[in-house]
């Protein structure tokens, strides 16, 4: 389910205003490959301020999916299926400077499949309190999803989510700054299939051998909370960390860590920016989890709830990136022109999921970012 | 499945409240800074985050991989420096 992702996505693009920057255009391809799933992802942002109180943003990512996905049949011979999908993923974004302390926005974002659609909006705002020494940062967003098999044995069914961010950013002296971030989400997916379960994945039946295969079905609702609290350093003029830390939990009884780090350094007045990053995850498993299910014969009782869902088992991992960037400062017309590019590796291993106990994957990314 | 008041729910909660704290006792005794000497805070290096359009990318892959979501801070500090 992909909804509370759009939203907390556009959450911090509404929150995320340390200054109010004249128009940008932002153009950049990302790839995400792990051996079974690749995703290529071109995508633009453009930015453009009306007068001095107003700032429309648009956006519009195309990700192209293909690779395989391994399916579960009676004989528990595992086979695995090619698929190619496209998805679309629109989004517009409205804020507004009521005063020099207020900001007001409101968000509005989509996402489209063949077999799913996801509409997402809601308001946002902040105020810098205190002498600008705090800012509160509060939104909340709306998502209407709806899906349906594309091909096969139809499953329709909607889903609905609510999602509350609540920011406090705290600037504790010249060089350091305090952020806490909290974020309360409430699913309400309906008896189908429920939740995040994906109407083509099937858990396997019975204790030794399998006995049958039935859909994955997940609670029809979901809470989920979590807070954040994230410390900026500046260690010296063109040197600065970052360091975060993160408590998940659910009513799905998943709890989680993520702990990350960031060092981030610029060279060549101002024009190099070079970013080492980390980040590490521990997350328990959902308390409906197994990787087989029993099933009594005779009754043919199948669990109520069941999932084939390798995320929904307990994890950990972690991500090493490493961002370069070049800056062009006063180009002809352009305030700005900024060459990126990163690479990514990611690696979790999930001690309860014996089909496969460790997933690799990289992601690799570049962009030009021009101001005017 | 866990409801409202079970120990997860409450030990979120207890999170949260530990980190309004920890926020409340560390504004303490701030003294405001004038705009003027936050310059160290508006350098390029405390914002470098990626773009949100890699941040998007980004929580796409982690919430696709994990079963957990918000709170994910990429909106990067704000220095008040409007």
């Amino acid at each position: 389910m992909r909804l509370q992702l759009i939203a907390a996505t556009l959450a911090t693009l509404s929150l995320a205003s340390p200054t109010w920057a004249q128009s940008t255009t932002t153009n950049r391809v990302d790839v995400y490959s792990d051996g079974d799933i690749t995703v290529i992802s071109p995508s633009t942002r453009t930015s453009v301020s009306i007068g001095d109180k107003m700032r429309v943003e648009g956006g519009y990512a195309v990700d192209i999916v293909s690779g395989a996905t391994r399916v579960v049949s009676t004989d528990l011979v595992s086979s695995a299926t090619t698929f190619d999908e496209v998805r679309h993923q629109p989004d517009l974004l409205l804020t507004v400077l009521p005063s020099d302390r207020w900001t007001v926005g409101f968000a509005l974002a989509a996402g489209l499949e063949s077999d799913y659609t996801t509409v997402t909006f809601g308001p946002s705002m902040s105020v810098e309190l205190f002498g600008k020494m705090s800012t509160l940062s509060v939104s909340y967003m709306v998502a209407h999803e709806s899906w349906g098999l594309s091909s096969g044995e139809p499953v329709e069914d909607r889903a609905r989510g609510h999602t509350l961010n609540v920011g406090w950013t705290q600037l504790l002296s010249r060089t350091r700054v305090l952020t806490i971030q909290l974020t309360g989400m409430f699913a309400d997916c309906g008896d189908v299939l429920g939740c995040q379960a994906n109407p083509y994945r099937f858990v396997p039946l019975g204790t030794n051998q399998t006995l049958a295969t039935v859909r994955e079905r997940h609670p029809g609702t979901r809470y989920r909370g979590a807070a954040r609290v994230q410390l900026a350093q500046v260690l010296t003029r063109g040197l600065a960390l970052q360091a975060g830390y993160r408590f998940y939990g659910d009513s799905w009884e998943i709890l989680g860590h993520t702990a990350d780090l960031a060092l981030a350094a610029t060279l060549l007045d101002d024009r190099l920016l070079l970013r080492a990053s980390g980040r590490f995850v521990w997350q328990g498993a959902a308390s409906f989890f197994a990787e087989r299910y029993p099933m009594t014969v005779a009754l043919g009782e199948v669990p109520r709830y069941r999932t084939a869902d390798q995320e929904l088992s307990s994890l950990y991992g972690g991500m090493v990136s490493l961002r370069v960037a070049w800056s062009f400062l006063a180009l002809g017309p352009l305030l700005r022109l900024e060459i990126g590019a990163r690479v990514a590796h990611h690696w979790y291993q999930y001690p309860e999921f014996d089909a496969r106990p460790e997933r690799n994957a990289w992601i690799v990314g570049g962009g030009l970012r021009v101001e005017l | 499945m866990a409801g409202r008041g079970d120990p997860v729910t409450s030990r979120v909660l207890v999170a949260a409240l530990i980190m309004v704290a920890t926020l409340a006792l560390s504004s303490m005794g701030c003294a405001p800074i004038p705009a003027y000497k936050r310059a160290m805070l508006m350098q390029r290096v405390v914002h470098s985050a990626e773009c949100p359009l890699a941040v998007r990318f980004d929580a796409h892959v982690h919430q696709t991989r994990e079963a957990m979501a918000g709170a994910t801070g990429n909106g990067g500090p704000s220095c008040g420096c409007n």
